[in-house]
């Protein structure tokens, strides 16, 4: 940031600058508004049916005067915008369809800015390069020794690794003959990228540059998976708070290993960083994202599945609101991974990060500190267009009936319902459908907004 | 540019092997009941679980299903689809021709609409138009593909009583499998508007026509309301360089300027965009053919998902996988065609 | 707006305009679910049977709407023979197939050999081949369970030799047009069985010279339990009905009239069966007069959106009760272990016992929990049927005579105190019902009890949980459920088709829930084998009546049938043993 100050005009950081420009832009401003009222009333929801402001969204009328209940019209007493099929308050399924909604934007929206980010950062900072920060020079002969020592202790964890899940096999996958040979395939498979994808060159000459810190790490990443998920899964299925911490410590070690492992083969393969994470965005782009998603879903949501099972155990009715910010996550970081890459790639050339260099500020100091703040503008107006196109995507899937399962409402698959009474009772299509083009109409104003506030090429 | 194609192409099995292992391998979670599922109808049927299990060999260990899919795949058998009835290349043979008259419809449409208004919006910027067309970008961007449709369905066919719902009207579909059947109609293509007046049956291209004319509004105005935006910075992008300050300190008349030098530079993104577009174009036709009831690739695929189809979700998946990554190889080329700065390896 | 841009706008709104109605001699049917397969010997729901009970025709049929009147079809009269061992069936003489064949006897022992010999799991081909061969499954299958996974080819071939034998001889021709059924036992319900409409005569000339099974012992192993789908008959028909197939390509179905039928011609001359998803869609297409029937999936639906329209008529009666039973089960032996829906799997007031249901206090104090007026009620609008016994109403043999488990709390909560020797009351329990997601009535009553149950005694817990087909299906066939909620449709119009199924130890419901009762047994297997209906009936009254007092489950109302048309068809009628409601030949338009 110390960078950017010294661009501004004197006595204001950038900041304050980038909210007087935002302030210029009208419809932004009401759209900021317009998501804080969201937000709100969908923090505010439970609290509206507690103090008896609206029903509860799942309180369905029995018994003999229930035809009088069903498809009420807005404006009927005690339901504002009227009931549903089932007799269902319609409004108050709005609000708790909104946190429901709200909350798979903003999450899928942080995370894969988070991971995007980071994926990003760590491919253009890298590209090019060996991937291990720069720590002074070793002789030739060491690095050797380094290497080979390394090549060994991590082919020797893996192997470790394979055997550990043979054993412990029926964790993951029903037949331990299955995890071995997803493993061994995944193998082949590096093997071959390796091979087409690498500069020229034999495969074995690369082999035998390894480090020593990346192999452990590779054989480290297996270690704390396989401790993971022996210490977390009992607990997770297990429910309440233990398990839901769990989840989420399951979780974080599984993407921790994730990144181990890629370091891990990467550095001691020698791949340039920026080629594999490329190769792979490629890759992601080119397969179809609705099939796949669809079939995650469908296989996500059935509760015996393991990821099912642990969203299950851990959040009950709405595990499928975490298993579709998974999945959209797993699409999601593709376009701020390119977006950070492509800004880092030209920072790291830029004029100010010589200068840190030459200041003596270590390498990642430099990337935290210098490069990815730097990054920062365009990074939150992408995250605040993801916000609007997670909640898009979101509704999408509920509506095809593959996102959010009922009786959790969300906009998306209110209408699901809505559309067999389209002609008889349009008002349940017309207010979730509403409320989506508002929240997402009001996402991208915002982003707009924040391009124009935070370009300092825009005028003031 | 030729070894670049062909290397891409290569590269075509690689992404197809790996969606089908991940497809069959996610498959594998579930327990072989589940995956009966698609072969259940009814109470009676379940009676018969276990026989259907053993009969369709679902409890085979996940190698050996996939090498017995992998095996038929490769000699060109994709399985038989639930689903459909029918089997899964049968399908794409039936179905290819509905979406695609579906996507080609809504495709062009797309492309020149939102050049021209892109076009225009950055000629007039900041003027009335310009605002009109960055509000209604933005309206149309936000709003699901979903909600447009039904709202369309609901305002348009069922208020308004105009046009349809499906492909056909029931005579027509009727007259059209009696002249089939008859061999006095060939579908050829099996596009309706293309077979009609092929065999001198324009008035099913008419219907057709009308049949198309709601999926394929939806479609365009979702789509079309982002590409404005790309080509509307885009065109402003190039009417700030000097090349056109030149052109015009040349004396050039201004349409000159905008149409002869500034449009074709700004058309370069779009091209990119039209690929992107061609696969949002797939995941679009999921949504309209499930509201608008035509029987399309998309229509099949979301039933396969529920119903856990697994050689019908496999085909649909590779399917996709074909058309998107050629369209991208497709743009490639056509991203060096237009700009000569751009070269292939 | 300039001119020309008014004038293209009209332009565009006339043409989007008037769609006209259906002709007359035409009946569109606009459907929900898709046709599984057009093959008459693989052929096991509704959708299917429906196409092929109006194109493909049966010996004798059902009279209009009745299930026990019986007109000659392909035959004009039958004997029975041998005590009822044999079945002699006088085959019409001058019938075409819709290839232009004619049709002889030849054709229909092809037929029904063909069912025989293919039989795969998930057809209706295993209670022909009980009756007339002893085995329900095919010679593979039967192969495996009884000579096990990999037996002496010798055996093996015996075993295949004498199969074949016994299919070979149980049809056989005596002429050009006599048709000689040989059964294994005297079978009651043997009659019946051949009014199911995939037991129909097909053109064997046409089938063999497209590639079907040549009907001879050459190549009968091929096809043993072949999936018939992926033949040419799952998407072709030449039978001898009064419609044949125009077109199918797995969506929609066109028909139109055959010229050469032998009987009466029908007024309807073009048939479309339209697949629409969405009833929206349906009922709007009702309304323009773009279908002439839709599919509707609930009296809610009814009452709320169609009752009134101009040009629709809703047809009903109070004693359309479709040919179902369906009850809630009380599983005496779930699995036991890695059970997820017994809680604990103790009695401790977190879960239930894996026995908790072989006490007969527990299944009464939840029989009177549930109640059954709320289901038509609530679910049906007021149209309801009450079911006795887990038999259709129409069927012989339903007594309307024994009582119901009404709804009683007092009486749930007295029984609930005797079970378990009153540890039940004071400790409570656990359990989960589920239901598939979309399955309103299983969702309504799950919810019934659950909320009559837990206001016993705040010590009872009932988790409702919904789940997709594929795991609810996945866990009853795991036996995992304590408490579920299925039915049965009628194979063919016999009482034994429900009670063997319900209350027999070995039928499917009663052996998934561990129901074992050797007095029923023997009622059950008496009934079978004597042929006088009287005798019959009384038989199944005091099945009946025992089902009752057991109370292994509780049948649960049905829903009374209603049918959504314009109200310019005319000859409609109801019989709840055809998948169409009516055949179509039977219909016309004013």
């Amino acid at each position: 940031m110390a960078t950017l100050a010294k661009k501004a005009p004197k006595g204001q950081s950038t900041w304050a600058l980038a909210w007087r420009r935002f302030k210029k832009h009208r419809m932004a401003q009401a759209s900021l508004v317009i998501i804080l009222i969201l937000v709100a009333l969908a923090i505010l929801a439970p609290l509206m049916v507690a103090w008896g402001w609206v029903a509860d969204p799942d309180a369905q009328p029995s018994g003999a005067n229930l035809k009088s209940f069903y498809f009420l019209p807005p404006g009927a007493p005690g339901h504002p915008l009227g009931t549903d099929e089932l007799g269902r308050d319609v409004l108050s399924r709005l609000l708790f369809g909104g946190r429901i909604s709200l909350l798979v934007g903003f999450s899928v929206a942080i995370l894969s800015v988070i991971i995007g980010t980071a994926v990003g950062a760590l491919a253009g900072f890298f590209s090019g390069r060996p991937f291990n920060f720069y720590t002074g020079p070793l002789s030739p002969e060491l690095r050797r020794q380094i290497g080979e020592t390394g090549a060994l202790a991590s082919g020797l964890a893996l192997a470790a690794g394979l055997l550990a899940d043979l054993l412990l096999g029926g964790l993951l996958v029903s037949a331990p003959a299955g995890t071995f040979l997803l493993a061994l395939l995944g193998v082949l498979l590096a093997l071959l990228f390796v091979q087409l994808l690498g500069p020229k060159g034999a495969l074995a000459s690369r082999l035998a540059w390894t480090s020593l810190s990346w192999g452990l790490l590779a054989g480290l990443a297996w270690l704390v998976w396989d401790i993971a998920r022996t210490l977390a899964l009992p607990a997770i299925a297990e429910g309440g708070l233990n398990g839901t911490l769990s989840a989420i410590g399951l979780a974080v070690a599984v993407l921790a290993d994730l990144a181990l492992v890629l370091w891990g083969v990467v550095g001691r393969l020698r791949l340039d960083l920026d080629i594999v994470i490329s190769r792979l965005i490629d890759f992601m782009l080119s397969i179809p994202t609705l099939p796949l998603l669809l079939v995650l879903s469908a296989f996500l949501n059935d509760s015996r599945s393991p990821l099912g099972k642990v969203a299950h155990a851990a959040f009950g009715d709405a595990a499928s609101v975490f298993i579709i910010i998974a999945i959209l996550v797993i699409f999601g970081w593709i376009t701020s991974a390119r977006l950070v890459r492509g800004q880092v790639l030209s920072l790291r050339e830029q004029e100010f990060t010589m200068a840190a260099y030459a200041l003596g500020a270590s390498e990642p100091r430099i990337m935290f500190r210098h490069l990815v703040p730097n990054a920062l503008a365009p990074i939150i107006v992408d995250a605040t267009l993801a916000v609007g196109t997670a909640i898009l995507v979101e509704a999408a899937l509920s509506f095809l009936g593959f996102g959010i399962q009922p009786p959790v409402p969300t906009w998306g698959n209110m209408l699901t319902g809505a559309q067999d009474f389209i002609f008889y009772a349009p008002h349940l299509a017309i207010f979730p459908g509403l409320l989506i083009l508002i929240t997402v109409l009001a996402f991208n104003y915002v982003g707009d907004g924040l391009r124009d506030a935070l370009d300092p090429r825009s005028r003031l | 540019m030729f070894e670049f194609t062909v290397r891409r192409l290569l590269q075509l099995p690689l992404v197809l092997f790996v969606v089908s292992l991940v497809i069959v391998g996610l498959m594998q979670f579930l327990p072989p009941s589940a995956r009966a599922a698609a072969f259940v109808q009814s109470e009676q049927q379940l009676a018969h679980l276990d026989e259907i299990i053993q009969q369709y060999h679902l409890d085979a260990p996940f190698p050996v299903q996939y090498w017995t899919w992998l095996k038929n795949a490769l000699h060109g058998n994709l399985g038989f689809s639930r689903v459909e009835k029918a089997p899964v290349w049968d399908a794409f043979k039936k179905r290819l021709p509905v979406s695609a008259e579906l996507a080609l419809y809504a495709f062009f449409p797309t492309l020149l609409v939102s050049i021209w208004l892109g076009v225009l919006a950055a000629i007039h910027r900041d003027r009335l138009l310009d605002q009109t067309v960055r509000v209604l970008s933005v309206i149309f961007w936000s709003i699901p593909t979903f909600v447009l449709g039904i709202a369309l369905v609901a305002v348009v066919y069922g208020y308004l009583k105009l046009f349809g719902i499906g492909r056909l009207p029931p005579n027509l579909i009727i007259d059209l499998a009696n002249q089939i059947a008859q061999h006095r109609y060939h579908p050829y293509t099996g596009l309706l508007t293309v077979d009609g007046p092929l065999n001198g049956r324009w008035d099913v291209a008419w219907a057709a026509l009308k049949h198309l004319v709601l999926p394929v509004t939806t479609l365009v105005l979702v789509q079309g309301a982002q590409l404005v935006r790309v080509m509307r910075s885009s065109m402003l992008d190039e009417l700030g360089k000097d090349y056109v300050r030149t052109a015009r300190a040349k004396g050039l008349p201004e349409k000159v300027v905008y149409y002869k030098h500034a449009r074709r530079n700004a058309l370069i993104p779009i091209i990119t965009l039209a690929g992107v577009m061609f696969a949002f174009l797939l995941n679009g036709v999921v949504i309209t053919e499930t509201i608008f009831n035509i029987p399309g690739l998309g229509q099949w695929a979301a039933n396969a998902a529920i119903q856990l189809d697994q050689p019908a979700i496999l085909g649909f998946a590779l399917l996709t996988a074909f058309i998107v990554t050629t369209a991208n190889i497709v743009v490639d080329l056509l991203y060096a065609l237009v700009d000569p700065r751009i070269r292939y390896e | 707006m300039k001119r020309w841009q008014a004038a293209i706008l009209a332009a565009a709104l006339a043409t989007g305009l008037a769609l006209a109605a259906v002709p007359k001699d035409t009946f569109v049917h606009m459907v929900f679910g898709k046709v599984d397969t057009l093959d008459p010997a693989q052929a096991y729901d509704t959708a299917s049977n429906y196409i092929i009970e109006n194109i493909y025709e049966t010996l004798y049929g059902y009279k209009k709407d009745s299930v026990t009147a019986y007109e000659p079809r392909l035959a004009t009269s039958y004997e029975i023979k041998d005590g009822g061992k044999t079945y002699v069936f006088h085959l019409r003489k001058g019938v075409k197939f819709h290839s232009g064949n004619p049709m002889t006897c030849a054709d229909a022992e092809y037929s029904f050999e063909r069912v025989l010999v293919t039989n795969p799991g998930d057809s209706w081909g295993w209670f022909l081949a009980e009756s007339l061969i002893g085995y329900d499954v095919n010679a593979k299958a039967a192969a495996a369970d009884e000579l096990g996974k990999n037996p002496d080819p010798k055996k093996l071939k015996a075993f295949y030799d004498a199969y074949w034998k016994k299919i070979d001889q149980s049809v056989e021709c005596d002429g050009l047009y006599t048709l000689v059924f040989h059964l294994v036992k005297p079978d009651p319900t043997f009659f019946a069985k051949l009014l199911y409409a995939g037991a129909a005569v097909v053109d064997s000339k046409w089938a063999i010279a497209h590639g079907e099974w040549s009907g001879t012992k050459k190549d009968w192993l091929d096809w043993a339990g072949k999936d018939l789908r992926q033949g040419y008959l799952h998407n072709h028909m030449s039978g001898t009905g009064p419609y044949k197939l125009v077109k199918w390509d797995g969506n929609d179905v066109v028909a139109e009239a055959f010229d050469g039928y032998w009987g009466k011609k029908p007024a309807i001359k073009k048939v479309l069966v339209q697949v629409v998803n969405e009833q929206a869609t349906r009922i709007e297409a009702l309304k323009r007069g773009d279908a002439d029937r839709i599919t509707v999936n609930s009296w809610a639906t009814v009452e709320s959106q169609i009752k009134g329209l101009p040009g629709v008529k809703v047809w009903t009666d109070p004693k359309w009760a479709p040919a179902v039973a369906s009850a809630i089960f009380f599983n005496e032996k779930p699995a036991a272990k890695d059970n997820p829906y017994l809680g604990s799997g103790k009695l401790d007031g977190k879960g239930v016992p894996p026995d908790f249901f072989q006490d007969p206090n527990v299944r009464k104090a939840f029989a009177y929990s549930f109640d059954q007026n709320a289901i038509v009620e609530d679910l049906y609008l007021g149209h309801g049927v009450k079911l006795t016994m887990a038999l259709p109403p129409s069927f012989l043999g339903y007594d309307p005579n024994i009582p119901i488990y009404n709804y009683d709390p007092d009486k749930a909560e007295m029984y609930f105190k005797k079970a378990f020797g009153g540890e039940l009351w004071k400790k409570g329990f656990e359990l989960t019902i589920l239901y598939n997601e979309g399955n309103t009535v299983r969702k309504t009553i799950a919810e019934i009890l659950k909320a009559n149950i837990e206001d016993l005694n705040p010590r009872f817990k009932i988790d409702v949980k919904g789940v997709q087909w594929p795991d609810f299906i996945g866990a009853v066939s795991r036996r995992q459920l304590p408490v579920f909620v299925l039915g049965w449709g009628a194979d063919y119009a016999d009482p034994d088709n429900f009670i063997y199924v319900y209350y027999h130890s070995r039928g499917y419901y009663a052996n998934k829930i561990g129901f074992k009762d050797a007095q029923i047994d023997r009622w059950v297997e008496e009934a079978r084998s004597i042929v006088n209906p009287k005798k019959r009936a009384e038989l199944y009254h005091k099945i009946g009546r025992r089902g009752y007092e057991l109370a292994p489950f509780v049948p649960y109302p049905l829903q009374q049938v209603f049918m959504v048309t314009r109200d310019n068809l005319e000859g409609v009628y109801y019989n709840p043993m055809l998948s169409g409601a009516f055949l179509w030949k039977d219909i016309r338009k004013k």
